[in-house]
């Protein structure tokens, strides 16, 4: 059984399920910019606050989703070294023994924020949002262009979407074999990436070979059936509130 | 009449392996084939070229008396494929989903897209698990998401190719049960295996391939007694009768 990752769609009824693919990707791309353009902590909060309710109102696995995301917490530890070490600003209050700067210390927490929320509001649409219906609102978007390949770039989206679980399912196939016959006392951390990586492109192009053929044999095509769309008045009213809090959001200090 | 028809087919691969050399074979309508032979005999090669994934060296594959390399997408809808690793094969992320893609591709009007894919689901009891995501399922269930999906193709030969790789034993029944209904409802099969004490009571006719050629071809019967001679093992002993080799009770 394939564990579930952020990269997964997770089946449900909750409201932000129902919504319509299309203002779901409006949002996340009004969030976004919102996020990184508003410079005050007042509106921040304020539109963390709302993503808060926006994750609740999701009803996705949270707990599954923390477990997951465990890793993201040396990225942000990364970030954070890297500004409070990196910051020019060298007058501010030093922390310790003169290397790290408060300054930029906070300058990365903001960063962070900021990056964190658009991370989650992108795994809320795709926890909500089946890959197919992301890949019609996409070809959708795309199909409103002059002489853009619409389908082949949904297509393109959808299985690389799909593929990244499965690449992450082949590294730990590889590492759990590889820690069977005690890697570990391997000291030589180049020799282990190199004793990983071998056999886990191997597997991977393997299984891009079989999926490529399967797509072939399914008769995978751009001139496919065109995607359906149904607005209701939640998508409206969603809408509406989500414009109100990026507007609100940029008034507040 | 033959639905399908192989002729002189023969596959050497750019490094010279030679998978196929001459295979000769004639599937008729409502047939239930195995084909069988040990592991790099050329089965799994073969099962490629009949629904044109692969082209051959020389010879060539007749579907309804056409060569099948004139419209590849039409011989691809009406040879259905199921893979060995049925997970290669699911591409949506939910069960209906993945249905849908084959009639998608097709270009169908999205209503008979629903519609094919509510009966592919129906036919093979999944119409519960329409929003289960396929990779969660179990091994038998995601075989049989893998068999709706080629089903709403609306093919008229289905190629099986190892279906019970690494199934447990309801895994393994609930597939046998799929094809057995299939093959009751007029369906053309061809399934590839060396596993036949799970398949063998219930084939029209079997083919075994030893080094790219067809060796054998028969009722089961007649071809039963041969079958250890090129490297498969004979289910159950030699007393047992065909009609008992099964795993549905």
């Amino acid at each position: 059984m394939a564990q579930l990752n952020i990269f997964h769609y997770s089946p449900g009824t909750s409201p932000l399920h129902r919504m319509d693919p299309r203002i779901k990707l409006g949002m996340f791309v009004l969030m976004s910019i919102a996020v990184n353009l508003i410079s005050g902590i007042g509106g921040l909060t304020f539109i963390s606050a709302f993503l808060a309710v926006a994750v609740v109102l999701s009803r996705l696995p949270l707990r599954v989703l923390m477990r997951e995301l465990r890793n993201y917490g040396w990225i942000i530890l990364l970030i954070l070294v890297s500004f409070a070490l990196g910051a020019p600003n060298r007058s501010s209050s030093l922390l310790v023994l003169g290397v790290i700067n408060f300054d930029g210390f906070l300058h990365g927490a903001q960063f962070v924020w900021r990056l964190t929320t658009t991370m989650v509001w992108g795994l809320i649409v795709i926890g909500t949002t089946p890959l197919g219906r992301i890949r019609d609102a996409l070809e959708w978007l795309f199909g409103r262009l002059p002489f853009f390949p619409a389908a082949r770039i949904g297509m393109i989206f959808s299985l690389t979407i799909s593929l990244i679980p499965m690449v992450f399912d082949q590294a730990g196939e590889v590492l759990a074999a590889q820690k069977a016959r005690c890697v570990e006392l391997r000291r030589n951390p180049v020799q282990r990436i190199r004793l990983f990586v071998w056999p886990f492109i191997f597997r991977i192009l393997g299984r891009a070979d079989e999926m490529a053929l399967a797509l072939e044999a399914r008769c995978l095509s751009d001139h496919r059936t065109p995607p359906e769309f149904k607005l209701g008045p939640v998508d409206g009213w969603i809408l509406i509130l989500t414009t109100t809090t990026v507007v609100v959001a940029g008034m507040l200090p | 009449m033959n639905l399908l028809e192989v002729q002189d087919l023969t596959q050497i691969f750019p490094d010279g392996t030679v998978a196929l050399r001459g295979v000769n074979l004639t599937v008729e309508q409502g047939e239930f084939l195995i084909i069988a032979g040990r592991n790099g005999s050329g089965k799994t090669v073969l099962a490629r070229h009949l629904n044109g994934l692969l082209l051959p060296t020389g010879g060539r594959v007749l579907f309804r008396d056409q060569p099948i390399t004139d419209n590849l997408v039409n011989a691809r809808m009406r040879i259905g494929l199921i893979f060995q690793d049925s997970l290669s094969q699911l591409v949506g992320q939910t069960v209906a989903e993945d249905v849908a893609f084959g009639p998608e591709n097709l270009g169908l009007s999205r209503e008979e897209v629903k519609r094919r894919t509510l009966e592919a689901l129906d036919a093979v009891g999944l119409s519960e698990l329409a929003e289960a995501v396929p990779q969660r399922l179990s091994g038998g269930q995601q075989r049989r998401v893998a068999i709706a999906g080629v089903l709403a193709m609306k093919p008229e030969l289905i190629v099986f190719d190892e279906p019970f790789t690494g199934l447990d034993y309801p895994g393994v029944v609930q597939v046998l049960q799929e094809l057995c209904k299939l093959h009751q409802n007029g369906s053309t099969l061809i399934v590839i295996t060396h596993d036949l004490e799970k398949i063998l009571a219930h084939a029209d006719r079997m083919v075994i391939m030893a080094e790219g050629v067809v060796v054998e071809a028969g009722v089961p019967a007649a071809v039963l007694a041969k079958v250890e001679q090129y490297g498969i093992k004979r289910p159950y002993g030699a007393d047992r009768e065909i009609g008992t080799m099964t795993w549905l009770s």
